[in-house]
């Protein structure tokens, strides 16, 4: 009933980052052996979505200095200075290895990569391949991946359990989802890459498959989650369905504007200053929210919302630079951006939290590392800066890879029978929920419990109040998910039984955003109380540490390691 | 016999595909005069009588256009015949039928360079 | 999501391998909002209805490629088609062509394997070093593989392609496609490579113009262009390198055809082969009765007033006409993008220079054999 497969490391998770983490333990070790599990094909990925562009210094006029300090201002000076540093000087060297691996990046006219502007960049800074970067950047790694043939996918794989024997992680238990057999596959250490948790949310530019997993698998094996308060609220996502609409729209000179025809970003003071549609994400998601709240947006079917006007870019810059924000609009709601405005409203989009790592991207669990947006190795600290993600998941994928294999050469393989035991449990475990008849509760319910609340607590503005409430709720829903019912048995491809897996991780990842933004009784960054509007250095210039604990959660506190620039007032 | 097959796919396909667009160029003005008018009398039968066609057809011009007549509809012919004993379900009889066509338009190529070697 | 005063009956093709002998049609009838896409129904029908129904889908916005289905008979991404468009009852099952899995979830490590065999990253005789930098790439260069980076692997193609139908070895159109594009990208150097791949076994040479591949893409990649520029590559490829023998296990047909309305156009298209093979045979009796004398010939002449062969030349005549304009129209896309520095013509003016050809070679060749000069 368990099969079991044994290789030097294990990456879950195929998207920008466990890819990038695979390649270059191919390029540490030829001859190693690489498990890659996916629960989804690789190219399916969520990295698929991504739009915009990735950051790097590769002009003249800019440097590594002004990167690190446009970071750690968007951080709201959360970030980790050495960490950004780090970042910053990784970053052409991995963009240019793309290059090298066939990434179709926009070019000038000299044939050198061409840049754009972002938001919170003080420079046109950003790579980009039209606005398809996440899906171009995505398809070069997975086929420059398929040339490393120690490189041996698991897809539809769905990992459910980290391994861990005598203190270290030796692999993970995953369900072969077209099978329904659950597989042991062991290795000397474990990267996590699994992606965010937009999903926790009911209006989300994330996919489907952004549930959390990796985040749950860790926090349960003991490790932290880290500063899983800051959710970013990306300004531009499409009312009804939240599809994304890229910030390279205003990178190449879009504008907002409300029902009375008004630029308020330019025209207001929401704090961007002269940077107006180039400021950073979660300022413009604050303005937009107000001008809403003060009477000046659009009412529709799917809520308010208020303009993005492209229409003075002209149809040849439209085309040539943002083909897929003019396919999207016209397929999702009907608008031809070259004629029509746009209209968006504030969306969840990225999780600034997640698995707690140090530099190196090792989590506090010898053997596992982490990377992407799973980890928080506190680069983005408060607010993360549009384009430093894609970027985030090269270097930090490839940081992971280089370090898990160093980890593997000095580290044991465990006891095979205690991990196969360890297998079999979770494999029960599995087998007693697949059709599990006996329950009153139907998995859409508690989804959409679980999205009302979280939409209310852990929203752009948030009170002491409703964060509180939204935890005690988050914790009703743990109680009703343990008494689900679920009506699919079959042992081949059970979407059902995949998404009560699913579901578990959500209510987990859930369980320390609510928990860790009611403890932090200030505003900064994507965090924003109405009931304490100041950011607050003297008493909360920390990390939130949030600990797995089946009583509650328990929280704790990490240092900010500064010691480059002093944190100051975040003004545009 | 696949495996010979499989190495002359590229000149077979050169030849079909030549066959389509050449082949298809040629043939109209040959089936509109010599195939439809001339036998329904819209042209004078004298325009094709044996002197003036042996004169043209003589011609180095003409023989290769009568070449190209006969062999480019030939190998255009069999391949997609080729297409569609697959099609209808003949997938399994293919190792014989193909190279059966590929012979016939073979030998139709051969007598076609005698035919116009002889005029 | 559901407060819709429209009510639509779905028929899904529904098969648990674990209880089901066969596929079933199993129906669904349910209220549908105006805005919903038809993955939003499925969705629909699994949350509130029916959990156990299986489909893959994940990003809604026409670019992870998991959602790819046959709806109403056609190849389709459902979290891209309007429901709206659809009438009252939807028939969604399957894509064509693969083996499935369960329910609406196809097996897809074919096409996985497929895409590894035609080597879709750069090769380089010697790699650069990160230090060198980014290479240099004008717009030109990268304007000339970029349609054929936009495939996301849907595999719609592979369900629309009657050769993948007939032939599952054929490499198919995303594939190809995805191999020429680095091929074409300005930083490889590993055209030759896949040169060899495309001609091995499953070769581009099995495609025969059905172009229904480009119809069905989601993204307008033109997968047919694709695999047509790659003939004409490896054609150069094979007469440049005759001498060397070669390897590769032969093709394996499978047994039967899904012949069905779609293709009608393809199939009559094949057909005509028997016409073109006659007109051959018929060219070749005359100028063989040329050669055998004026007796021969006006015989020949005269056979040529029989009924038969009058109501054959018409017959050929318009299949002439069919195979020219289905054939011209598919023809500029066969264009190798860049011969040496030379630009290609746009596509309109190929096939205005085509229909030329035709219509000029057609007067004149006329003319002459009508007695007009000489």
């Amino acid at each position: 009933m368990i099969e079991v497969t044994r290789h030097d490391i294990v990456i879950v998770g195929g998207g920008a980052a466990g890819l990038r983490a695979a390649i270059a333990a191919c390029e540490v070790d030829p001859a190693a052996s690489i498990a890659l599990v996916s629960k989804v094909y690789p190219m399916r990925s969520h990295t698929v979505s991504a739009e915009g562009g990735a950051a790097a210094v590769a002009r003249d006029d800019d440097n590594f200095e002004m990167h690190g300090y446009d970071t750690v201002k968007g951080s709201d000076f959360l970030g980790d200075q050495d960490v950004i540093k780090y970042f910053v000087e990784q970053a052409p060297r991995e963009l240019t290895l793309l290059e090298h691996w066939g990434c179709p990046w926009s070019r000038n006219e000299d044939g050198t990569v061409a840049t754009r502007a972002f938001g919170g960049m003080s420079t046109k800074r950003t790579w980009y391949a039209t606005d398809k970067v996440g899906f171009h950047m995505l398809h070069a790694l997975f086929q420059h991946s398929l040339r490393f043939d120690n490189i041996v996918r698991y897809d539809e794989h769905f990992a459910t359990k980290l391994l861990v024997d005598g203190g270290v992680v030796r692999g993970v238990a995953a369900l072969d989802v077209r099978t329904g057999v659950v597989r042991v596959v062991l290795g000397r250490a474990v990267i996590m890459a699994t992606g965010g948790a937009g999903k926790i949310f009911p209006f989300t530019t994330n996919g489907n498959i952004k549930t959390g997993d990796g985040m749950a698998l860790a926090y349960r094996a003991g490790v932290a989650l880290k500063d899983m308060e800051f959710v970013q609220y990306h300004p531009t996502g499409l009312p009804g369905t939240g599809i994304l609409i890229t910030e390279a729209t205003r990178g190449e000179g879009g504008y907002v504007i409300n029902s009375e025809g008004e630029r308020f970003l330019a025209t207001r003071d929401y704090g961007v200053g002269t940077k107006a549609e180039l400021g950073p994400r979660d300022m413009i998601s604050r303005a937009i929210i107000q001008e809403i709240e003060a009477g000046r947006g659009f009412s529709g079917p799917y809520g308010e919302y208020v303009h993005l006007d492209l229409r003075h870019l002209g149809e040849e810059k439209i085309v040539a630079r943002l083909p897929m924000v003019r396919e999207i609009s016209k397929i999702y709601i009907g608008v031809d951006p070259v004629h029509e405005p746009i209209p968006i409203r504030p969306v969840v989009h990225y999780m600034m939290g997640g698995i707690d790592t140090d530099i190196t991207t090792a989590t506090s669990l010898p053997g596992l590392y982490a990377a992407g947006e799973v980890a928080s190795a506190s680069l983005n600290g408060s607010n993360r800066l549009g384009s430093n993600s894609l970027t985030e998941c090269l270097v930090f994928g490839a940081s992971a890879g280089r370090n898990a294999m160093a980890f593997a050469k000095g580290s044991s393989e465990g006891s095979e029978d205690a991990l196969r035991r360890e297998g079999e449990e979770e494999a029960a475990r599995i087998v007693a929920l697949r059709g599990k008849q006996k329950g009153g509760e139907k998995l859409s319910r508690i989804r959409s419990d679980l999205h009302q609340t979280m939409e209310s607590g852990c929203g752009v503005y948030r009170m002491q109040e409703t964060m509180d409430e939204t935890a005690r709720t988050v914790a009703q829903l743990r109680g009703r998910y343990a008494d689900i019912a679920l009506e699919d048995s079959s042992t081949v491809f059970n979407t059902e039984l995949i998404a009560a897996l699913e579901m578990g991780n959500m209510l987990d990842v859930a369980e320390a955003v609510a928990n860790s933004a009611a403890s932090r009784n200030e505003s900064r960054g994507a965090h924003t109380r109405r009931d304490a509007p100041n950011r607050d250095d003297q008493n909360f210039l920390y990390h939130t540490l949030c600990h797995f604990d089946p009583a509650g959660p328990r929280l704790g506190k990490k240092d900010v390691t500064l010691g480059h620039w002093e944190p100051e007032e975040r003004k545009y | 016999m696949k495996h010979p097959l499989l190495k002359l796919e590229p000149l077979i396909w050169l030849l079909f595909g030549q066959g389509i667009l050449l082949g298809t160029v040629l043939l109209t003005p040959w089936v509109l005069v010599v195939g439809l008018a001339i036998p329904l009398g819209i042209v004078p039968e004298d325009a094709l009588s044996y002197e003036r066609a042996t004169m043209l057809a003589s011609h180095i011009f003409g023989r290769l256009i009568l070449f190209g007549l006969i062999v480019l509809p030939l190998w255009k012919g069999v391949h997609h015949m080729r297409h569609t004993f697959i099609d209808f379900g003949g997938a399994e009889r293919d190792a014989w039928v193909a190279p059966l066509l590929y012979l016939l338009a073979t030998i139709g190529s051969v007598l076609a360079v005698v035919a116009v070697v002889r005029i | 999501m559901s407060d819709g005063h429209q009510k639509k009956t779905f028929v899904i093709t529904r098969f648990d391998p674990d209880q089901d002998e066969a596929p079933r049609k199993q129906s669904y009838e349910i209220p549908v909002h105006p805005d919903w896409k038809v993955l939003d129904a499925l969705n629909f029908i699994k949350d509130e209805i029916d959990a156990t129904l299986s489909h893959r889908w994940s990003c809604r916005m026409a670019v992870c490629g998991s959602c790819g289905m046959m709806v109403d008979g056609e190849p389709r991404l459902t979290c891209k088609e309007a429901l709206s468009q659809y009438g009252d009852t939807v028939d969604v099952a399957p894509l064509a062509n693969f083996p499935v899995v369960r329910d609406l979830v196809i097996e897809a490590d074919g096409f996985m394997e497929k895409l590894t065999h035609v080597k879709p990253w750069i090769i380089r005789a010697k790699e650069l070093a990160v230090e060198e930098g980014p290479m240099r790439q004008s717009p030109g260069e990268l304007e000339e593989f970029k349609q054929f980076s936009m495939c996301i692997n849907c595999m719609l193609c592979y369900s629309a392609c009657p050769v993948v139908a007939n032939e599952p070895e054929f490499i198919g159109p995303a594939a190809i496609a995805l191999g020429h594009r680095y091929s074409l990208d300005s930083r490889d150097e590993g055209a030759a490579e896949r040169n060899k791949v495309f001609r091995g076994e499953g070769s581009v040479f099995s495609c025969s113009f059905a172009n229904e591949c480009s119809e069905v893409c989601p993204k307008h990649v033109d997968p047919a262009a694709a695999v047509n520029q790659a003939k004409l590559n490896a054609v150069i490829d094979w007469a440049t390198d005759l001498v060397l023998p070669r390897g590769g296990e032969p093709p394996q047909l499978p047994d039967h055809f899904p012949f069905s309305g779609r293709y009608l156009a393809y199939t009559l298209f094949d057909l005509t082969g028997i016409l073109y093979l006659l007109l051959g045979f018929l060219v070749l009796c005359a100028v063989w009765s040329l050669g055998s004398g004026e007796a021969v010939w006006n015989d020949m002449l005269e056979r040529h007033r029989n009924i038969f062969y009058l109501g054959f030349h018409a017959i050929a005549l318009v299949g002439l006409i069919f195979v020219g304009i289905r054939f011209f129209g598919f023809f500029p896309k066969a264009q190798p993008p860049r011969v040496g520095p030379v630009k290609p013509p746009p596509k309109g003016v190929i096939l205005v220079g085509l229909y030329a050809l035709w219509i000029g070679v057609t007067v004149c060749l006329s003319i002459v054999l009508a007695g007009g000069v000489f």
